[in-house]
């Protein structure tokens, strides 16, 4: 078993994310209906139908157009999705794709566990897709096309591949003809001719295609390359007004994402989402994961943080996801042994707190040399903080010795009640602090005291006599 | 209902005289005289509550020994504090200060959220978090499930007017402090009676 056709019959109409329990149906551009979803064909909607019976049939058929580009588009996007499932991917238009899967059985830990989380993942992001194994690509390929096929069994692979009629190999529709008028029904009989008397009545090509869907070594189908960077957008059918409809849209491409960053074995810290509005209007979202991840289940769960804080300016027509250039990813197997309780790591955490409260919400203690304590003690930002360890560990050494400090520092010096002070006992001082000429000049003497209730605060005097309190030594 | 069941469901506990607890699900306080008064030290996987009037008391230096045992894969979440931690301060403890992550939220409702995950990720081995008066008693049952979920400790400190009423919390403390020094009292814990203020001997301010 080498090849995984995955066959999207309804694409088109899925491609537009909307519910599939509402009758929907494609439009052509002679106004007849191209395709109906099941719903639709359900009530007798079908292809060919002219609009006018299609809408007696079903009044609440929503009616939809898509154009080739477009369902190349999402037939790509759905081509980076799978790479998370299998490293050669190839594309075959309309409606298919093809994975080679004998080098991901053993990872996925067998056939059936591969096709279950294919299914999941497909059935998560709304398509609907019939998915035929094979031995040759071209045979998956047209199975999938006809019915699903899940059976490990090559033999009765085989037999089911030599009873596919002979309209059901794609081939040119006056070929197919040529063959059903002298009497061949299926490819089995087809493939019982003589080679060389086929080539002679109906030429090379045909003999071509066939090798193509029997020899499982020829003509390999052509992988799919993904971009060099991850810039997917999606056109949304119908407007969306709240922020967490974006959502569904959303985890279409970040499964994308996920897949795109998989074969590349990387993964991204920051992604940007573009909001195209109505009436030329744009909203930019920027999302950061503290150490980088690849997962879209991660990355959803911080979009949907961010998009719980954001209001939406106007209903969006369109959205963008772009990655920033992806990281090699740290080499994480699944670790057998791993701790039950650590289910989160302290950098998703972080990312999630930020994601909800804002960039500036979490940040790590630091300090910097300078004499004036507010400039001393620092937050240090979500740039600086890559730098966190080396800062803190040079800034050890220089440590000063023989200071107190408190281990509160009021944000904002408080000033001290002449009352207050006289009750105060007094434990240290004066400690004189002067600097600061550049910016912001300090001259201050710092006394360590106890008040009567036996709370220890740290109070300065400064030049003007005036006297604070400017710490806790809690 | 047995009293069996009720034990077993965890809704009844035995006093002093259970030694159950399994020394690796303790966290020492790293005082001696207070560990002994809680039973070897804190349980982790709890609530600890811990009321004082106003800071200075000494409520930093209780947890230095705590906070010295943070690593950078394994942080400290502090979140709002009333006063901004002084970095200096705990360089000279021996404390990294990096492994400290400060916090900053909007709203009442925010701060309990961003407690909540963080108690309940299980990567963050100590939570600290300032609360006012006005947290209801299902809010403060929800950071003790949170708690025990993630298997860290978490420290709330409330001011000591919500003394009288009741809690959720594994721990309560009161923290006092007088010329001679700071003063715990057990309003409750876990495995016994509450225990009146006795002394501990935190580190010098000077």
């Amino acid at each position: 078993m080498r090849w995984l056709a995955i066959h999207f019959p309804w694409l088109a109409l899925e491609l537009h994310g909307l519910p599939q329990d509402k009758p929907q149906a494609l439009l052509d551009n002679r106004q007849r209906i191209l395709l109906g979803n099941p719903v639709a064909e359900a009530a007798g909607v079908k292809s060919g139908q002219a609009l006018a019976t299609a809408l007696a049939l079903s009044p609440e058929l929503t009616l939809l157009e898509t154009d080739e580009a477009r369902l190349r588009q999402s037939l790509e996007q759905l081509a980076l999705w799978a790479g998370g499932f299998s490293a050669r991917i190839s594309v075959c238009p309309p409606r298919s794709l093809l994975l080679e899967i004998a080098s991901m059985l053993h990872y996925f830990g067998g056939l059936e566990a591969l096709l279950d989380q294919l299914s999941a993942s497909l059935k998560r992001n709304g398509y609907n897709a019939r998915m035929a194994v094979g031995e040759t690509a071209r045979g998956a390929e047209l199975l999938a096309r006809v019915q699903s096929w899940t059976e490990g069994n090559t033999e009765r692979w085989w037999a089911r591949l030599h009873g596919l009629e002979i309209g059901q190999l794609a081939l040119p529709a006056k070929q197919s003809e040529q063959l059903r008028g002298v009497g061949l029904r299926t490819l089995g009989d087809l493939l019982k001719l003589p080679r060389n008397e086929l080539a002679q009545r109906f030429g090379q090509p045909l003999l071509r295609e066939l090798e193509k869907i029997v020899e499982p070594g020829a003509a390999l189908p052509e992988p799919f390359i993904p971009p060099e960077r991850f810039r997917q957008k999606v056109e949304l059918a119908a407007e969306i007004i709240h922020s967490q409809g974006l959502l569904f849209p959303l985890r279409r491409l970040l499964e994308a994402l996920e897949g795109f960053l998989h074969i590349r074995q990387q993964q991204v810290s920051q992604l940007h989402i573009a909001l195209y509005q109505r009436e030329g209007g744009g909203q930019q979202l920027t999302i950061g994961h503290a150490a980088g991840t690849a997962s879209a289940a991660h990355w959803l769960e911080l979009c949907r943080l961010q998009l719980e804080r954001e209001k939406l300016k106007a209903p969006v027509l369109a959205l963008q996801l772009e990655a920033e250039e992806g990281q090699g990813q740290k080499a994480h197997n699944a670790d057998l042994f791993a701790p039950a309780q650590a289910q989160t790591t302290p950098a998703e955490l972080i990312s999630r707190l930020r994601s909800r409260l804002g960039a500036e919400s979490v940040q790590p203690l630091g300090w910097c040399a300078d004499h004036r304590p507010e400039r001393a003690n620092t937050l240090l930002g979500v740039t600086a903080e890559k730098t966190a360890g080396k800062t803190a560990a040079g800034g050890r050494d220089t440590l000063p010795v023989g200071l107190v400090r408190p281990g509160w520092l009021l944000t904002r010096p408080q000033r001290l009640a002449p009352s207050d002070q006289r009750t105060l006992h007094w434990l240290r001082g004066p400690e004189r602090v002067s600097s600061g000429w550049w910016d912001g000049p300090v001259t201050r003497d710092y006394y360590v005291a106890r008040w009567p209730d036996g709370r220890c605060g740290w109070v300065f005097r400064d030049s003007s006599g005036g006297w604070f309190i400017h710490g806790w030594f809690g | 209902m047995a009293l069996v069941q009720l034990m077993e469901q965890g809704q009844l506990w035995r006093g002093a005289q259970d030694a159950g607890i399994q020394a690796e699900a303790l966290e020492s306080s790293g005082y001696p005289e207070l560990d002994a008064r809680l039973g070897g030290g804190w349980l982790k996987g709890q609530l600890i509550e811990l009321l004082q009037s106003g800071e200075g008391r000494g409520e930093l230096r209780l947890l230095w020994p705590l906070l010295r045992r943070a690593a950078p894969e394994r942080p400290v979440f502090w979140i709002d504090p009333p006063h901004q931690p002084c970095a200096l301060s705990f360089l000279q403890a021996d404390i990294r200060p990096e492994t400290q992550q400060l916090v900053r939220t909007h709203s009442l409702k925010e701060r309990l959220w961003a407690i909540e995950q963080a108690l309940k990720s299980g990567c963050a081995p100590l939570v600290l978090s300032w609360l006012g008066e006005q947290v209801t008693t299902p809010a403060l049952r929800r950071l003790q499930l949170a708690a025990q979920t993630g298997g860290g400790l978490g420290l709330i400190m409330r001011p000591d007017s919500v003394r009288s009423q009741s809690s959720p919390a594994a721990y309560r403390l009161h923290l006092d402090s007088s010329d001679r020094g700071a003063e715990i009292a057990l309003l409750k814990r876990r495995g016994g009676w509450p225990l009146p203020a006795a002394a501990v001997d935190l580190p010098a301010v000077i």
